[in-house]
């Protein structure tokens, strides 16, 4: 038998083929008794499922721009500012005796 | 709200409506499905009792043992119920859970396709002859039908789970593109690609019996 008639065969005894719908008895019963408790979900608790979803996709993105956010702000001042942080310091320390000397000229 | 009077009158008019004027076949489901999501779970008998003879006939395509059989019918059906929330209606109810059924099926297939090459057993001439002749014959008896089943079982699991199932739901039930595409969630695409596949595939299996003949 040719390999394409051979094909041809199996197709036509596949189609040919009865369904077999039979059903076991009381089978209905064995699903009814496996069904989760609870209801199905209504569209309302649904779409609070599509929300909550949508919340939890959104987590990685915001916390990405968060530090993009904090990155840029860290180096953008770091490059505005003309005193180095040391000098800063310095003149914060040394204010109340600047103030001091400032009331003896007085 | 439904009562039990209302139950039984539903029950009786799904089982002997078909195509009667009034309300529809669909109109009355997607009553019932209303209901059962509303908490009348108990509803869904009437649909699992509606359907559960195609879902059985789908379901016998793919596994060959019963108790496989019946696990994914429950599979399907406990599938329907928890998703009966998300049915909107745009299609009968009948398309709905039939693209459940079909990739529930899908699932199985690529389950069970690790033990797909320890199960096979050599395709004959002889079977080959017999396929011939049960397709020539008009007349045939339920043993000849089940042997029948059985070597196009034996012959479809030699095919990868995606190839198997174009092949059944194209060459076998006569199902478009579009149709395939719809049911399995696929792209039209892939589903053209699968078709040509499995047909490449199918030809590859015969090609053995073919040159066994000769040898």
């Amino acid at each position: 038998m040719k390999n394409s008639r051979l094909h041809e065969t199996f197709l036509q005894a596949a189609r040919k083929l009865p369904e077999d719908s039979r059903v076991p008895y009381s089978f209905e019963k064995r699903v009814m008794a496996s069904l989760p408790t609870t209801n199905p979900p209504d569209a309302l608790s649904d779409a609070l499922a599509l929300w909550s979803r949508g919340l939890w996709r959104a987590t990685l993105p915001c916390l990405a721009l968060m530090l993009a956010i904090g990155m840029w702000s860290l180096f953008a001042n770091e490059r505005l500012s003309t005193d180095p942080l040391a000098s800063d310091i310095e003149l914060t320390m040394m204010q109340p005796f600047n103030e001091l000397e400032v009331e003896n000229l007085w | 709200m439904l009562n039990f009077i209302d139950v039984r009158r539903l029950r009786l008019w799904l089982a002997m409506s078909d195509g009667k004027p009034g309300l529809s076949v669909d109109e009355g489901e997607g009553e019932i499905i209303r209901q059962i999501v509303e908490g009348r779970a108990e509803l869904f008998e009437i649909l699992i009792q509606r359907y559960q003879p195609k879902i059985f006939a789908t379901a016998r395509k793919y596994a060959r043992r019963e108790s496989e059989v019946e696990d994914i019918v429950q599979e399907i059906f406990i599938k329907a119920f928890q998703n009966l929330g998300k049915y909107r209606a745009e299609a009968p109810f009948r398309h709905w859970l039939m693209r459940i059924a079909v990739r529930t099926c899908y699932d199985f297939l690529r389950r069970h396709q690790r033990n797909r090459e320890a199960n096979f057993s050599e395709i004959t001439e002889e079977d080959a002859d017999f396929l011939d002749r049960y397709v020539s014959d008009s007349l045939s008896d339920d043993l000849r039908v089940d042997a029948v089943r059985t070597l196009i079982h034996d012959i479809l699991e030699r095919l990868p789970a995606p190839l198997r199932m174009v092949i059944t739901l194209q060459a076998i039930e006569g199902k478009s593109v579009q149709e395939i595409a719809d049911l399995t969630g696929w792209s039209i695409a892939n589903v053209k690609v699968r078709a040509h596949r499995a047909r490449k595939e199918m030809r590859k299996i015969f090609d053995k019996i073919d040159k066994s003949r000769y040898l």
